[in-house]
């Protein structure tokens, strides 16, 4: 069994077939994370006898010949700002490194019940804040391509994990393109769906607007595979939307069908700027994707270039509410901290001093200085009226095609260190994956072609963005452009 | 505290006299102008957001926010007056359930086990009363 070509589809089979037991792989899982990850450092814990029992589970049900979902005994990574009850669950921050979660995510207890064995939990920016992953507060995950540089972000370890074949797949969450991002920079396959596609509950919000949890995997197939398992609308999340997809297409896609669809090339997308590795990349990926039959069209997208200003007033006014509550009261406080205060005060100001990073302290403080009052009007209420117009380009372009194809990110993976001092060229990354959050559109982020570690070679990707709940269409024409790989 | 004193006059006082108050709900409570933040703007905000700011930091913090602040400036250019702000991710309004009980997210049990302090019985937090 090779780890490197194994895929959730190749997993099942070969389970079924009892070439491996799922114990066997959880194992092989395990034992790559114990040698390989304090080079990476894409986990934060590890869940050696829990995964192990899961696996034993499932295969004593393979030898009963019981039914087994898609998803049984496939060895995952899980973000660390989900729930898993009991678990420490710390979204990167020292201000949750005491914290156990209490109850289960939605999508953690779906899994559970398909029986899907979780290997650990994975690094990220601080409360999904950021770009790179040095931002956590517990280490840098290192990108498995070259550990010199970054892996992306905030789903840096999720995406290193796949890609390490430290997991066949991992759990991730976008709020700005913190799955495609780190996919892109890390060679394997992101999904952002969308915004409602998915049920959040247990997620640690960071923008409630635009957060969405997604998934990291090798391929358009086990995206679809897994995503089928854990979509679907639930009455813990409001913005959840019951029975919006038709699963049956998402799992099977008719190849006629996907070959009708009319694919955009929006021009804003292609700017001067972008890394000239990353250009012909993307190029290659519009020539592939011709040359499989599907008709291309350009398309305009006009306020594009306005949506990271909109992003970076939005996303942190509500940063700023939602991280309120981390106020050393409701939460397990600072060790260093509740020994040394007596006043509440203190004890808020203290907690959240040293409790937050850099980068979190900043986007607070940005987001309360967007919704103070005389600066309301001018920054956040503006920005919500160029985030409808941002939407109202997305519609108008879907009258005319039915997939859009796009860069990832101007460049690919940075060096570790190259952008932490200045925050604004950090942002100014996320330029080809914020408008989709703002939309809550779907996009499925690939790799321009199969990346081997060690091959010296940078990934690059691209960016399939689809009609709302129409992810059936952006995996199907992924899953086309890999069959002609 | 003069303004604090005001606003409660202000409520207290006729309805008629709205429109006051939405003056003073746009006074703005900082220096900002044209790109320019102050360090004492930087105190009000860490006081609104109880965030205690390492000292040594301020200096980079307040350039940051600067260089920030004046990347937005671009949104000025666009013209709209007649567009209503989208302010949600969806398009669902009014999510409402029957008022129904139902089996609740975790036994009554789960929260406090994961509480890092107890003592004979009672969950121990921070003192929150002074």
């Amino acid at each position: 069994m090779d780890l490197h070509e194994l895929t959730i589809s190749s997993f099942r089979k070969g389970l079924l077939e009892k070439r491996f037991s799922a114990l066997e792989v959880t194992r092989a899982y395990l034992s790559r994370i114990r040698e390989g990850d304090e080079k990476i450092g894409a986990f934060l814990s590890i869940f050696e006898k829990e995964a192990e029992q899961e696996a034993s589970c499932v295969d004593e049900r393979v030898r009963k010949g019981s039914e087994l979902s898609l998803l049984a005994g496939v060895p995952l990574g899980v973000k660390d700002n989900f729930l898993i009850q009991g678990t420490r669950t710390t979204a990167g921050s020292k201000i949750l490194s005491d914290y156990k979660a209490s109850y289960d995510a939605t999508v953690i207890r779906k899994l559970k019940g398909a029986g899907a064995v979780f290997l650990g939990k994975t690094n990220l920016d601080e409360f999904a804040m950021g770009s790179s992953t040095e931002n956590s507060g517990f280490q840098v995950t290192r990108n498995p391509h070259n550990t010199e540089h970054v892996p992306g972000g905030s789903s840096g370890g999720s995406a290193a994990a796949v890609a390490a074949d430290f997991a066949l797949a991992a759990l991730g969450s976008d709020t700005g393109g913190s799955i495609r991002q780190p996919a892109a920079f890390c060679g394997v396959a992101g999904l952002k769906p969308t915004y409602g596609a998915i049920s959040r509950s247990g997620l640690i919000a960071m923008a409630s607007s635009l957060d969405q949890i997604g998934l990291l995997a090798k391929t358009a197939e086990d995206a679809a595979i897994l995503f089928s398992e854990i979509q679907g609308g639930d009455a813990y999340d409001s913005t959840s939307m019951p029975d919006a997809l038709d699963i049956e297409t998402l799992l099977r896609p008719n190849e006629g069908d996907i070959k009708n669809l009319t694919i955009g090339i929006p021009e804003e997308y292609f700017i001067e700027g972008s890394d000239a590795p990353v250009v012909r990349g993307v190029e290659q990926a519009i020539e592939r994707i011709k040359s499989l039959g599907f008709k291309v069209k350009s398309v305009r997208l006009p306020h594009t270039k306005y949506a990271l200003s909109t992003y970076y007033i939005i996303m942190p006014a509500e940063v700023s509410a939602n991280l309120a509550r981390f106020d050393g009261v409701r939460y397990p406080g600072i060790p260093e901290v509740e020994e040394n205060v007596l006043r509440l005060r203190d004890l808020y100001f203290k907690t959240r001093g040293k409790g937050f990073g850099a980068e979190a302290r900043r986007r607070i403080l940005l987001g309360t200085f967007v919704l103070s009052a005389g600066y309301y009007d001018a920054y956040y209420a503006k920005a919500q009226k160029v985030r409808a117009l941002i939407r109202q380009d997305f519609d108008a372009a879907f009258r005319k095609v039915d997939v859009l194809l796009t860069p990832v990110t101007p460049t690919h993976a940075f060096r570790i260190g190259e952008k932490t001092d200045n925050p604004l060229s950090m942002y100014l990354s996320d330029i080809f994956t914020v408008p989709v959050n703002l939309a809550g559109l779907p996009a499925l982020a690939l790799p321009v072609k199969k990346y081997t570690v060690g091959s010296g070679e940078f990934p690059v990707g691209f960016q399939l963005i689809g009609k709302r709940f129409r992810e059936a269409d952006i995996l199907g024409v992924g899953r086309m452009y890999e069959g002609s790989n | 505290m003069k303004k604090a004193a005001r606003c409660v006059r202000l409520f207290n006082s006729d309805i008629a006299q709205r429109d006051e108050v939405v003056f003073l709900y746009n006074l703005p409570f900082f220096g900002y102008r044209e790109g320019v933040l102050e360090r004492k703007d930087l105190e009000k905000l860490a006081e609104l957001a109880r965030i205690e700011l390492p000292r040594d930091e301020e200096n980079k913090l307040l350039r940051d926010l600067e260089q920030i602040l004046k990347h937005f400036d671009e949104l000025k250019e666009i013209d709209t007056a007649k567009i209503p702000p989208l302010t949600g991710g969806t398009d669902l309004h009014n999510v409402l359930r029957d008022d129904e009980a139902a089996q609740s997210l975790t036994g009554s049990d789960i929260a406090p086990d994961q509480f890092p302090e107890k003592h004979s019985g009672f969950l121990k937090i921070p003192p929150v009363f002074e």
